[in-house]
C-alpha cells in the first residue's frame, strides 16, 4: 500500500523537483547590470517609450546637422588657392575640374619718397566670391605701380590704362584683387605679385570659362 | 476496510490530479515571478543602453551644433580637437588643412564638450621682416628679388597669441623644426621656454584672462596656420573624451 501510494505520487513530486530548480535558478540568475532594484520592475513602459522616442528624435537631429554642413559646402564649382603651395583648383566637391601652378604676393613693401604712403603686397586670406571677368583686361595702373617704376604720377586717368599686361583675361574677386595672366610665366610658383593671383595662360582660359560671378574663392 | 477505504481514497485519481493541479499552479507561479524578473532586469538594462546612447547622442548633437554655427558660413575657420590633438582649418565643414598638436594645456582644466571663440586681433611675438621695394627699381627687378628670397610661411611667426572674445587667449607655441640639426632644437626648444617664462615672471604673458588655452606644435605647422589665417575666423573647441 505505501509503496502504491509512493508510485502514485511520483508525477507531482518529479514535477515540482523539475520546477523548482528551474525556478530558484531564475530567481538567482545574475543580472548584467547589478542587483535589479524590486521597483525597477515597475519600469513603466512609457519610460521606455520616452527614451526610444528622445533617441529617435536626437538621431534625426543629428542627422539633419551632419546634412545641412555636408549642404552647406556649396554644390557648384568653387576655387581654392594653396597659396603655401602656389597651387590654384576649382573643384566641384571631390573633382578636380582644373589645377595649375600660381603666384601670390610678395610680401614686399613699397613707400613713397616722402614716407607718406606704404603699400604692403599681400594676397589675401579668406572667402571670396568672383565679382566680375573680363576679356582681354586693360590695367588700370595705380599709384604704387608708377612709384616702383620710377615714374611721376599721372593726373589725367587715361595716362594709367595698361594693355596686354594681365593676360587674355582677368576674373575679380574683390578691392582690386584679380586673378589674371602674366608676361612673367617663369616666375610662376614663386610668390612675386603685388597681391594678385596670377596663373598661366591655359589655367586662366579654363577658369574663365568655368567661373561664374558669384562662384566661391578660398585663400588660405 | 477502513484504512483500505481510505488507501483507496488517497490514491484514488481525483486525488492525484489534484495535486497535480496544484503543482503546476506553483509552479507556474513561480515561472510567473521568475519570467516577470527577468523582464524587469532587461527593461532596466534597455533603459541604461536608451541612457548611454542619448548621453552619446547628446554629446554629438552638442560639437554638431558647435561645428555647424561655424560651418554655415563661408568663413574658414579653426577646429581644435583637444583629446585628439589636432588643429584644422576648415570651411563648411571641410578641412583646408591638417596639424598635429604636440601638446596642450589649458588654465583651469580641460575644456567643455564643445565651444566656440571668435577672434579679435593676433599678437605675434616674433617681429616678420619684409623686404623693401626700391622706388624705381621697377616690376621686373622687384619680382626677380622676390623669387630669391621668397615670401612664404617660413617667413611667418611661429609663437603668436590668438586673442579672442570674452577675455579668451589660443597661445601657439612651436616646438623647433626636424628639419635643424639635434643641438640647434635643444638650444631653439630651451631659449623659447625660457623666453615663456621670463614673459610669465615679468608680467608680459597672457594674465588676467578668462581662460588660456597653449598649443605646442611644430615650428613648420606654427608658421603655416599662421600663414593660412583670414582676418576674421572663429574657433571650434572640441574635446570628446
Amino acid at each position: 500500500m505505501h509503496a502504491g501510494k509512493f508510485i502514485v505520487r511520483i508525477p507531482a513530486g518529479l514535477f515540482v523537483l523539475a520546477v523548482l530548480p528551474i525556478a530558484i535558478g531564475c530567481r538567482s540568475a545574475p543580472n548584467p547590470q547589478g542587483d535589479v532594484p524590486k521597483n525597477e520592475r515597475m519600469i513603466a513602459r512609457g519610460d521606455l517609450a520616452g527614451l526610444r522616442s528622445q533617441v529617435r528624435l536626437l538621431e534625426a537631429r543629428i542627422r539633419r546637422l551632419e546634412t545641412s554642413i555636408s549642404r552647406s559646402y556649396p554644390g557648384s564649382p568653387v576655387i581654392l588657392i594653396d597659396t603655401s603651395k602656389s597651387r590654384i583648383a576649382m573643384m566641384l566637391g571631390t573633382r578636380v575640374i582644373v589645377e595649375g601652378t600660381c603666384s601670390g604676393g610678395s610680401g614686399m613693401e613699397l613707400a613713397d619718397a616722402a614716407g607718406k604712403r606704404t603699400w604692403t603686397f599681400d594676397t589675401p586670406r579668406g572667402h571670396f566670391r568672383v565679382l566680375g571677368k573680363v576679356a582681354d583686361p586693360v590695367w588700370i595702373r595705380p599709384d604704387w605701380s608708377f612709384i616702383e617704376e620710377g615714374e611721376p604720377i599721372p593726373k589725367n586717368y587715361s595716362q594709367r590704362a595698361m594693355a596686354n599686361v594681365l593676360g587674355d583675361y582677368a576674373i575679380a574677386f574683390g578691392d582690386g584683387y584679380y586673378i589674371h595672366g602674366t608676361l612673367y610665366t617663369r616666375l610662376l610658383g614663386s610668390n612675386v605679385t603685388h597681391g594678385c593671383i596670377r596663373v598661366d595662360d591655359k589655367v586662366l582660359k579654363k577658369l574663365y570659362q568655368a567661373a561664374q560671378a558669384g562662384t566661391h574663392i578660398w585663400i588660405y | 476496510m477502513s484504512t483500505r477505504h481510505s488507501d483507496a481514497q488517497s490514491f484514488s485519481p481525483v486525488r492525484t490530479g489534484r495535486l497535480m493541479m496544484v503543482a503546476a499552479v506553483v509552479s507556474l507561479l513561480v515561472l510567473f515571478s521568475c519570467r516577470s524578473q527577468q523582464s524587469g532586469g532587461a527593461a532596466a538594462s534597455e533603459e541604461q543602453m536608451l541612457r548611454d546612447k542619448i548621453a552619446t547622442l547628446t554629446r554629438q548633437d552638442q560639437i554638431l551644433s558647435a561645428d555647424y554655427s561655424l560651418a554655415k558660413g563661408p568663413t574658414p575657420y579653426i577646429s581644435l580637437d583637444y583629446s585628439n590633438r589636432k588643429i584644422e582649418l576648415k570651411v563648411h565643414g571641410h578641412p583646408l588643412r591638417s596639424f598635429g598638436i604636440a601638446r596642450i594645456q589649458r588654465s583651469g582644466g580641460a575644456p567643455a564638450l564643445a565651444e566656440v571663440w571668435t577672434k579679435v586681433e593676433i599678437k605675434p611675438l616674433q617681429d616678420t621682416t619684409r623686404q623693401k621695394v626700391v622706388p624705381g627699381s621697377g616690376e621686373a627687378t622687384t619680382a626677380s628679388t622676390a623669387a630669391k628670397a621668397p615670401w612664404g610661411p617660413r617667413s611667418m611667426p611661429s609663437d603668436y597669441d590668438v586673442i579672442c572674445k570674452a577675455n579668451l587667449v589660443l597661445e601657439i607655441r612651436a616646438l623647433p623644426a626636424e628639419s635643424r640639426s639635434r643641438f640647434a632644437r635643444w638650444f631653439v626648444g630651451g631659449y623659447r621656454r625660457f623666453s615663456d617664462w621670463t614673459r610669465e615672471v615679468f608680467g608680459r604673458r597672457n594674465v588676467g584672462f578668462h581662460e588660456v588655452i597653449e598649443v605646442w606644435m611644430s615650428e613648420d605647422d606654427a608658421q603655416l596656420l599662421f600663414w593660412s589665417l583670414p582676418k576674421q575666423f572663429g574657433i571650434l573647441l572640441v574635446n570628446v573624451s
